[in-house]
């Protein structure tokens, strides 16, 4: 089990966490859910489009998690086990509501950053959300899951069911596929230049 | 170029393979410069598509993702501290247990159903294999309501495949029991109504565990499905051991029907409660 030592402070573990929360120390799950709110919420976002569906699967995946607290193994990780729960609550959100957005919609996922060319930012991701919209559904999952959930290559093989070499194949031919379309569509690539530039311009939230 | 997929990651002091450093040097909004992770990108076929072009696709990626506000802890912590009571209780017991109940009540249900035992001789062995089967392709469909493999992507194809099952195993039964003018001179509806019926009730005790059981703040739709066609095996398990009737009319109508019947109940139920959450 992995314990980090930053400077002196010993930081629990998620799998540590979640230990002592089935074991009842309060103040556990709230460090995991704070740990973790995040970057689910951005993963969750990226397909909903609608901040408020986002968060609420979020939330629904920790209620879930506390459900299922005495079902953890301590010997295997936490974090795709959340994960697969969020992508399993993603999956039935979209089965209920019987579409799967291919646009991003309104300014609802505009980051409230306050952005010099915040119109240009936003065509940027549109046209950026299309191009992954373009690239095979396994490939996006891995991609998403790697880049905008923040899990390791191996942590997404697990999410997936998948081996670890093929989670990075899937990635492999996801990259060679967005660079071919960036290639080949004009329009896409000045949007490709435009969202380089910014990525250049603003600091990273 | 070829994946390097075969490759093993260069794994870090704390665990962070280089792929990921590469990664998060992205996220932070520079083009990694570390000459570890340049040597990286060298091998690794992934890593050296996003540095290539002066990190023109790492660049993008990591400002593709939408910036995401967290949710507040409050609602969550809220929900948390409201889940006691009986079914609170109930479904956070560990997996294992929650099959055990399931067993339990699917067993109950069986020995309910057949106390009032068939009148004619069947085979034995025949009729036992048959009881098993029932069952067990209802444990296998409470399981995967349940969401028993909880750290596996629920796929819609296995549980596509758990509801033709559920709905194919008591026709099979109904067919390969099938003797032609068996119920001749004899009314065929009272017969139905009374094994649909008797059925039904006998596995409602089954069908409600299963529900209380579940985890999902609202029940998924196929999994509701589920939940129904796994009552409905169980009913016919205990019918097969009840009523020795051969007609196929009434095998069709009388058991296997109870599946479907209590699918739809599962189904609606399902509907229902996304509606009132969803508001669609």
């Amino acid at each position: 089990m992995v314990v980090l030592c930053l400077r002196g402070t010993e930081v629990r573990s998620d799998e540590e966490l979640m230990l002592a929360h089935a074991t009842g120390d309060p103040s556990a799950f709230r460090e995991l859910f704070e740990r973790h709110a995040a970057p689910l919420a951005r993963l969750m976002l990226r397909d909903l489009f609608m901040r408020e569906e986002a968060n609420d699967l979020v939330q629904q995946a920790f209620l879930q998690l506390h459900r299922a607290r005495f079902d953890f193994d301590p010997k295997q990780r936490l974090k795709p086990w959340l994960y697969t729960i969020a992508l399993n609550l993603k999956r039935e959100h979209f089965r209920r509501k019987k579409r799967r957005p291919e646009q991003l919609q309104g300014d609802d996922t505009n980051d409230g950053a306050v952005a010099p060319r915040g119109q240009e930012r936003t065509e940027a991701r549109r046209a950026l959300a299309w191009a992954l919209e373009q690239v095979p559904a396994d490939q996006r999952e891995v991609i998403e899951l790697h880049w905008f959930g923040g899990l390791s290559f191996p942590e997404v093989s697990e999410v997936l069911a998948i081996t670890p070499t093929a989670a990075k194949v899937r990635a492999h031919r996801g990259y060679v596929r967005l660079r071919e379309l960036f290639e080949k569509d004009e329009a896409l690539a000045r949007n490709f230049s435009l969202a380089k530039a910014i990525s250049t311009e603003l600091p990273s939230k | 170029m070829t994946p390097s997929a075969s490759r093993p990651l260069s794994p870090d002091p704390d665990g962070t393979s280089a792929c990921e450093r590469v990664r998060d040097a992205f996220l932070a909004g520079s083009v990694p410069s570390d000459p570890e992770l340049l040597t990286h990108a060298v091998t690794c076929a992934e890593c050296s598509l996003l540095l290539a072009d002066e990190g023109e696709l790492g660049q993008v990626l990591a400002k593709a993702g939408p910036a995401a506000v967290a949710p507040k802890w409050a609602s969550v912590g809220n929900a948390v501290r409201n889940e006691s009571g009986l079914r609170a209780w109930i479904r956070s017991r560990p997996t294992r247990q929650r099959l055990l109940m399931v067993l339990i009540a699917a067993l109950t249900a069986l020995v309910l159903g057949g106390r009032q035992p068939r009148h004619d001789e069947p085979n034995a062995l025949m009729l036992g294999a048959w009881v098993l089967l029932f069952l067990a392709a209802a444990l296998v469909c409470a399981a995967l309501a349940l969401g028993s493999l909880g750290r596996r992507l629920r796929s819609t194809g296995k549980r596509g495949a758990a509801i033709a099952v559920g709905f194919l195993l008591p026709v099979g039964y109904a067919l390969a029991h099938h003797t032609s003018g068996a119920a001749a001179g004899q009314p065929l509806w009272p017969g139905i109504l009374s094994c649909f019926g008797y059925g039904t009730l006998v596995v409602l005790p089954l069908f409600i565990m299963i529900w209380l059981l579940d985890r999902d703040e609202k029940p998924a739709l196929l999994g509701s499905v589920i939940t129904g066609i796994a009552a409905g095996l169980a009913a016919n398990a205990a019918l097969s051991l009840h009523c020795g009737q051969e007609d196929v009319a009434h095998l069709l109508l009388g058991h296997a029907a109870i599946g479907a019947l209590l699918g739809l109940v599962g189904a609606a139920f399902a509907a229902l409660l996304a509606r009132r959450r969803y508001g669609a």
